[in-house]
């Protein structure tokens, strides 16, 4: 990560969170619809939406909601990657989620479940970038939920490995 | 003790063993973690399950897409190609790759896969009915392909998995192994601690029976040390007692020793077997035995010298004896030794020896002395009071049997006086010579002191005897003396008092032989005289008469008469001489020829002396024309030290001018003590008093004391002028002093002047002044001026 980069990040963070408050308190009650290509929809049990019982969201509004960076290694990568993504735990209380667990649903149909507990516990993200790069669909995109792996040896296991899924495009509050 | 440090040893290896232990199942745990984690990671198996599962969906959305009914769009085939991708991706990096590598088919396979995948894009990219054609059947040889991929991944982590389950179950067994080892060992060590604690326990209860054991011994020792401690205080003080006892008894040695030998007298110590226990050095010398010889222990037969055998013998009778005894022994000829002996229980004695010798020759003299005059050698008074009681007892008073001559010297005090005491005392030894020589030898000559003698006459003497014997020892005292180069001339009067006829004691026999003595001298000198009864009372009258003068001077019964004398170129009165007149109350006038000798013997002439002096001055005082007194001096007067004082102090009361006072002294009184007499005279003379030589010619060596002393006037004594009219040397003598007083510019006064011829024979010889009857016999004061007027009508009819 070049300092440039690095920068640009900083200056963006802190945009996004300003905008952030901006789209909060704007949000109390609504949230506002997307306007650009729709890459996650929230549903179950939310008390924050924009469309039917669901919340959705395009890249900008997610990325409006601040980035967080988590540097690690995974099982998936050769070396250490950086990860960049919002706080799942900002989005389920920007969406009002009040469950026990988020059922993530990928593009390629793979289901997993996620105590919702874990993303204040472990800072959990939900990743748009790999190494500055917003991620494809070839490679893990457009969302990754990543862990920080390295932070805690607990997480390099198979239950938070496979509770790590890719190519995400629902989550569903239980 | 062994075995609780095989215990300990053992409890250490144990000890260790857990330590060791649990540090092997802490490196167990740390490798089952690991294996855990490995069995934990991520399964292989699933990717390749899932990527069987993907090829599988898109042929199958592919196949969709060619039925023109069903709803698989284009974009939903591209999204799968995507996830195909994606799958590849998986495939050919991280662990995967790893499972890849392991095996070329794998390799193979998966570089198939991304052949396939690369080959299909452009029809993807343009899918329509014939290119969805080609993608199966480009796709159709890879399903076979990547289910073995996925079985071999199966297997692989099933094996793994089997392998990791393995390496569990061992380790499980390990675990048990070592967790029922630890168990045994910690049982082990229970049962050590156990084992050690009740080592320790009996160690423990040792240690108390020991302690108390010690606490006993402790107690016992205390006070076994209170014991010896006090003990050790008492001996401590038994010891200093026993010290100071030594030092006691050692200074007690050091002062018997010091005793013993500054002791004057000689002592020994014997025992009962007559063997020396101790002697002191003074016995050693007086007997003249050797240091050695007198070791105590030493028999006393041959200690002792052969000389003093008899002494012994005496000794040993007495000490035989129940009594001390005291004797004197000769030891060699002239040394006596008186010997105190002091028997002892045992037998033995002790006894001191003295040398009395000395003593006894102090005692003898002190005897001799106390019996002997000095001087002379005679028997002194006291002795010669022995013999007299001798005699008295031995007589019974016998008539006749003895009597006592007493006797002095005449002028002897003159002598003594004149020629020295040393002289004196040689005259006294020749005449206690010469005495002895006079009397018998039966006679004892006795020395009474000063010039008095006594001699006892024993064995019958008759009168004539007694008067052969007095005449001798007056013959002999008569004759000159020659001591010191000069004839002495001397001489004596006896008295005699007989046994028992004039006394029948020795006082009475003495006082009375005394009193024939004074006697004897009353009647001239060179005579003996036997006592008389009447002299007694001779004796009482003159000590009447002595009573009787004190008595004159306070009842004022002396008087003073004056006669006068006459200068006999101017036939005038030039003084008087006062003379003193007593009138005794019952007897009458008496002489002072009587009375002087008795005022000056017994120093009343001092004061009566001075009263004529007084007297004297002040009559003088009221005479017309510087008329003189002259007063006469006896020689008392001038001894006393005050009597010019008392002249000065006459003259000061009378006022009478020093030069109006005349003091006549005869040549007796410078006899005695010239020296002080003349210094005095002298003394009197500077102040202008005039003196007189009286009685001029009648003493010793008149002349001398002429030079003597420069007197202003001499008298011719009486006797010569008495007869100067009839004897020729009388004349001769009368001139020859009236010549002498002219040269000597004297004046010369003759006395006793009676007659007119007198009177012209003393005028013829150049006599200046004159005194007698012819003038006048000496008067009252208050007649004086009648003598006066006599005297110029005298004159006038001349």
């Amino acid at each position: 990560m070049s300092i440039d980069t690095l920068r640009r990040g900083i200056t963006l963070g802190a945009i996004s969170s300003m905008g952030l408050l901006m789209i909060r308190s704007a949000s109390a009650q609504t949230l506002a619809a997307p306007t650009d290509k729709v890459i996650l929809t929230i549903s179950g049990k939310i008390s924050v939406t924009n469309s039917g019982d669901t919340a959705q969201f395009d890249r900008a509004a997610l990325e409006a909601m601040g980035l967080m960076t988590i540097e690690t290694n995974t099982p998936w990568y050769s070396g250490p990657q950086k990860f960049e993504g919002i706080s799942l735990d900002k989005l389920m209380k920007s969406v009002g989620a009040k469950g026990d667990t988020v059922q993530a649903i990928a593009l390629n149909d793979y289901t997993t479940e996620i105590p919702l507990e874990d993303f204040a516990k472990y800072n959990v993200i939900l990743a748009l970038k790999r190494n500055n790069e917003y991620m494809p669909i070839r490679d893990k995109g457009p969302l990754f939920i990543v862990y920080p792996y390295d932070s805690n040896p607990e997480l390099r296991s198979q239950k938070f490995y496979s509770r790590s899924a890719w190519q995400v495009s629902k989550l569903i509050v239980r | 003790m062994l075995k609780m440090r095989k215990i300990e040893t053992l409890l250490g290896a144990v000890l260790v063993g857990l330590v060791l232990s649990a540090l092997y199942v802490s490196s167990l745990i740390v490798e089952q973690q690991n294996l855990i984690r490995q069995t934990a990671r991520y399964n292989v198996t699933w990717l390749a399950s899932q990527s069987v599962v993907e090829l599988q969906r898109f042929q199958e959305r592919v196949a969709s897409f060619s039925i023109p009914s069903s709803k698989v769009d284009s974009d939903e085939v591209a999204l799968r190609y995507q996830i195909l991708l994606n799958r590849l991706n998986l495939l050919s990096s991280g662990e995967f790759e790893e499972f890849v590598n392991q095996s070329a088919d794998r390799r193979a396979t998966v570089d198939e896969f991304r052949q396939a995948l690369a080959e299909i894009e452009p029809w993807v990219d343009h899918l329509n009915p014939e290119n969805a054609a080609r993608i199966r059947a480009r796709l159709a040889p890879l399903d076979q392909k990547m289910s073995s991929l996925a079985a071999a991944a199966n297997r692989i982590s099933g094996d793994q998995v089997d392998g990791d389950q393995r390496e569990l179950l061992s380790l499980h067994w390990f675990f048990s192994g070592i967790i029922v080892t630890l168990v045994l060992m910690s049982l082990g060590l229970v049962l050590l601690l156990h084992f050690r604690n009740r080592l320790l326990k009996q160690a423990h209860r040792e240690m108390h029976v020991l302690t108390d054991g010690l606490k006993d011994a402790k107690g016992d020792l205390e006070r076994a040390n209170e014991d010896i401690s006090s003990k050790n205080d008492s001996l401590k003080s038994q010891n200093e007692m026993l010290v100071l006892r030594d030092i006691e008894l050692r200074t007690q040695n050091q002062r018997f020793d010091a005793a013993l030998n500054n002791m004057s007298q000689g002592l020994l110590l014997v025992d009962g077997e007559h063997r020396l226990i101790v002697c002191n050095e003074r016995y050693r010398q007086i007997f003249e035995l050797p240091a050695e010889s007198t070791k105590p222990g030493a028999s006393l037969a041959t200690v002792t010298d052969e000389r003093f055998a008899a002494l012994l013998a005496h000794q040993k009778s007495i000490a035989s004896g129940p009594r001390s005894a005291t004797f004197s022994f000769e030891l060699a000829a002239g040394t006596v030794c008186s010997v105190s002996q002091q028997p002892m229980p045992d037998g033995g004695w002790v006894a001191t020896y003295e040398d009395v010798t000395e003593r006894r020759r102090s005692e003898e003299r002190i005897a001799y002395m106390a019996h002997h005059d000095a001087l002379t050698d005679l028997p002194n008074r006291a002795q010669f009071r022995e013999h007299l009681e001798r005699a008295l007892e031995l007589h019974h008073g016998e008539s006749g049997s003895f009597a006592v001559l007493y006797l002095d010297l005449d002028r002897f005090k003159t002598v003594n006086d004149t020629l020295g005491h040393e002289l004196g005392d040689a005259l006294l030894k020749s005449v206690s010579v010469r005495l002895k020589k006079a009397v018998r030898g039966s006679d004892i000559v006795s020395r009474f002191g000063g010039d008095e003698f006594a001699v006892l006459c024993r064995g019958y003497p008759d009168l004539d005897e007694l008067r052969r014997i007095a005449t001798r020892i007056v013959e002999r005292m008569g004759q000159p003396f020659r001591i010191g180069g000069r004839d002495i001339r001397i001489g004596t009067c006896v008295g005699i008092a007989m046994a028992i006829k004039d006394g029948s004691d020795c006082d009475s026999l003495l006082r009375h032989a005394d009193m024939a003595m004074y006697a004897a001298k009353n009647t001239g000198r060179g005579t003996y005289c036997f006592y008389e009864a009447p002299m007694e009372e001779q004796i009482d009258a003159r000590r009447a008469l002595e009573d009787a003068l004190r008595r004159a001077l306070q009842e004022n019964e002396l008087e003073v008469y004056y006669q006068p004398i006459v200068n006999l170129k101017r036939m005038e009165i030039v003084s008087f001489e006062a003379l003193l007149r007593w009138t005794h109350p019952v007897r009458g006038a008496i002489s002072p020829a009587e009375f002087i000798p008795v005022a000056e013997e017994t120093g009343l002439i001092v004061a009566i002396g001075e009263w004529v002096l007084r007297r004297a001055c002040a009559d003088a005082a009221q005479w017309p024309n510087g008329t003189r007194v002259s007063v006469n001096l006896s020689a008392v007067q001038l001894r006393n030290d005050d009597f010019a004082q008392i002249v000065f102090s006459a003259l000061a009361g009378s006022q009478l001018p020093a030069h109006r006072l005349e003091l006549e002294i005869t040549e007796s009184v410078l006899l005695q003590d010239s020296d002080a007499t003349l210094a005095v005279l002298h003394q009197l003379r500077r102040f202008g008093i005039r003196t007189c030589m009286d009685d001029f010619g009648t003493g010793f060596s008149s002349l001398s004391y002429l030079r003597s002393f420069p007197f202003d006037k001499i008298k011719i004594d009486r006797s010569f002028v008495k007869d100067m009219h009839v004897q020729e040397d009388c004349r001769a003598i009368v001139t020859s002093i009236a010549h002498l007083g002219q040269s000597l510019n004297m004046t010369t006064t003759a006395e006793g002047v009676e007659t007119r011829e007198q009177l012209e024979a003393v005028m013829a010889v150049g006599c200046t002044e004159v005194q007698g009857y012819y003038f006048g016999p000496p008067t009252p004061a208050v007649d004086v001026a009648q003598v006066f007027s006599r005297l110029e009508k005298m004159r006038l009819a001349a």
